[in-house]
């Protein structure tokens, strides 16, 4: 045993005191429940690397999230971790910290087939897969839409200006065209959401 | 030799597309040989038409009857 | 007592029908000449992206403890006794039937293909010839590189097109995209032969500089001139191709033989997979020759029907496609259809291509795991149903 793995070891002990025990079989439970649904080995398989690279590389353009990913994220991960004795014993009390709020009695209600099934059932809508098809084309044209600059004539203009009367501020924003647009599509936006409340 | 008559029923198949039906039975005609396709994809009507003026084919019938369409065409253009 | 289901084949059909039926009431028995189940649109990658991502496991890895697996190719099926005879002789007794052997490519219609797969290799077929696709287009420096769709039917309708897009990619990648020329020839008369999905691609073929010859039934390929030549006498000069082989059905003798189509897929209901004039007796996925494209989505979709009419319920299939589409540089789309609705003009998106690489990821356990992922799956295509989405993109 090295030094480090001494460390480690000296540590775990520190952090393993019972109640921290219970909350870790608790937690062992629910990794056994999620292993036998299937969802281990579904993670498992999404970590791997060609597959990860390939999705990071239609999300993301930047060069460095895929370098990231590109190192060998499993063993790398663990070895940090074993480095870093401190964190995994703060990491277990967390789980008893977990178990004490009820969290993980949750989370092993969670994972349960028709609980997952009806979280996909609410969150899989036809607007869900419109909004992921559309995300990155509509990221792209915020970032293209200059907000900096945007931003810099909103500092010019009121810098030159006194400070506006609530008037004369509601007054600049009806008369420009494109921020009455904005403002409509905000009104139809909180109409929808303020219908969908409406007690039946 | 013979004629043959091969009848081809692609209807409901809206992918990839009834003229894939078409194009397979046609691999298999010699020429001389007739072939009748039934369709119910709207597109299947311009695609026959120009699949004939392309490859030289005949095209004895195309009819629609009650949303069916049915193409019957002469197989003249092999090599 | 339990009843006997067999079922022919351990691909994507066999596999996820077996694992649907409650062992408390069939005794289920899968039979397949492999131990492997193949994640066949994987070859895509091997070809166009050398992968050497493993892209089997072993049939019994993926069934449920309980289900009988027998390593044995069928050698006839004898519908009206109820006898299937495997390879070694031995004679297996069912209550029902399901038949999942899938499709297979056929080098006899073409004239000169065998000896082209054997020099440029193909992606319908096996690891081998992918990466011989992958070998010809690394040593390809100049010329043309042709993708031909060779005849119908063959698995994965947006597969030819896939390659397209791949190799257009990978010739630019290298610098060469102004040495090699990239064309694509096909019996249709567009690149796509669903004009929906066709609008959706056509623009990109032209953006990225690839050339197409429609209405081109590949007649033979003459190597030695270096030409592949269509029905009607029409020539395509290459330096490489690569054909989309035709493929045919089943290899295993059926009794009473009309239930074959004459290239051998087996004739059944179309909204519930019954062999013709039988009840007990199925056929799903590439082996059908019910009109709905040959992919896993579909073998995935009948399965689950046949599962459940198994069972007792009135399970119709809906002919739904959900075909994911690679177009090249991180973007793709799906083409989603049923035999009520037209195919979708989804446009390209990057999330369309991470999500076909996230199923590929997750494709075994989806095999394995039905009891997670069927309501995930049913959400899925409830919410993407070609009606729905038609509405938004019109």
């Amino acid at each position: 045993m090295s030094e480090a793995d001494l460390a480690v070891a000296e540590s775990l002990s520190r952090a393993l005191r019972p109640e921290s025990a219970r909350a870790l079989a608790k937690f062992a439970e629910i990794l056994v429940k999620a292993d036998e649904m299937g969802l281990l080995d579904t993670l498992r398989d999404l970590l791997d690397g060609e597959v990860l690279g390939e999705g990071a590389k239609s999300l993301l353009s930047t060069g460095t999230v895929a370098a990231l990913i590109n190192l060998d994220r499993i063993s790398a991960v663990l070895e940090a971790l074993a480095r870093n004795a401190d964190a995994v014993a703060k990491a277990v009390s967390l789980l008893g910290a977990l178990d004490r709020s009820g969290l993980l009695s949750l989370a092993s209600g969670l994972a349960e087939p028709e609980a997952l099934g009806e979280a996909a059932r609410a969150y899989m809508t036809t607007g869900t897969f419109y909004l992921l098809n559309e995300a990155p084309k509509m990221l792209d044209g915020l970032a293209s839409m200059k907000i900096a600059h945007a931003l810099d004539s909103a500092l010019a203009e009121s810098r030159k200006a006194q400070a506006p009367g609530f008037l004369d501020a509601l007054n600049a924003l009806m008369l420009d065209e494109d921020a009455r647009r904005g403002l409509y599509f905000f009104v139809a936006l909180l109409k929808s959401i303020g219908a969908s409340l409406r007690p039946k | 030799m013979p004629e043959n008559r091969l009848k081809v029923d692609a209807r409901g198949i809206a992918c990839p597309g009834p003229i894939t039906e078409l194009v397979k039975a046609y691999r298999n005609a010699k020429n001389g040989d007739i072939i009748e396709v039934m369709a119910t994809d709207p597109g299947f009507k311009p695609d026959v038409e120009a699949w004939i003026k392309r490859t030289g084919n005949q095209l004895l019938e195309l009819r629609e009857e009650g949303g069916t369409y049915v193409a019957v065409i002469k197989v003249t253009a092999k090599k | 007592m339990k009843k006997r289901v067999v079922v022919i084949g351990g691909g994507a059909g066999g596999a996820i029908l077996a694992n649907n039926l409650p062992l408390e009431d069939f005794e289920v028995t899968v039979v397949d000449r492999s131990p492997y189940h193949y994640y066949w649109p994987w070859l895509l990658y091997v070809a166009f992206r050398g992968s050497r991502r493993p892209m089997r496991r072993e049939i019994e890895s993926l069934l449920k403890p309980g289900i009988n697996f027998i390593q044995s190719g069928a050698q006839s099926v004898d519908l009206n006794n109820r006898k299937v005879v495997l390879e070694g002789g031995k004679t297996l007794d069912y209550d029902y039937l399901v038949i999942a052997t899938g499709s297979r490519p056929t080098y006899g219609q073409i004239g000169g293909h065998e000896k082209a797969v054997e020099k440029y290799g193909d992606y319908h077929s096996t690891v081998e010839n992918a990466e011989r696709v992958w070998k010809s287009i690394n040593s390809l420096k100049q010329g043309t590189f042709a993708v031909v769709v060779g005849g119908d039917p063959y698995r994965c309708p947006p597969s030819p097109l896939e390659g397209v897009f791949l190799a257009e990619e990978f010739f630019r990648s290298r610098g060469l995209r102004d040495r090699v020329r990239v064309v694509f020839a096909v019996p249709y008369p567009r690149p796509y032969p669903a004009e929906p999905m066709n609008e959706v691609v056509e623009p990109l073929l032209k953006e990225r500089g690839v050339e197409y010859i429609t209405f081109f039934t590949l007649d033979r390929i003459e190597d030695d001139r270096k030409v592949a030549v269509s029905m009607e006498g029409e020539e395509l000069k290459y330096d490489a191709l690569v054909v989309i082989p035709p493929h045919v059905g089943t290899d295993v003798k059926i009794s009473p033989e009309d239930v074959l189509t004459t290239d051998r897929f087996i004739q059944a209901d179309k909204y519930t997979n019954n062999i013709k004039g039988f009840d007990d007796a199925f056929v799903i996925g590439d082996a059908s020759a019910v009109p709905v494209a040959k992919t896993g989505v579909t073998a995935h979709l009948q399965a689950e029907v046949v599962a459940k009419r198994l069972q007792g319920e009135d399970a119709r299939n809906s002919g739904r496609t959900n075909c994911p589409f690679d177009l090249g540089y991180g973007l793709g789309t799906f083409v989603i259809s049923d035999y009520r609705n037209p195919v979708v003009k989804l446009p390209p998106s990057r999330f369309s291509h991470m999500a076909k690489m996230l199923f590929a990821a997750t494709y075994w356990d989806m095999v394995r795991y039905p009891e997670l992922w069927n309501p995930i799956f049913e959400a899925y295509f409830d919410a993407t149903e070609p009606a729905k989405l038609a509405r938004i993109y019109v």
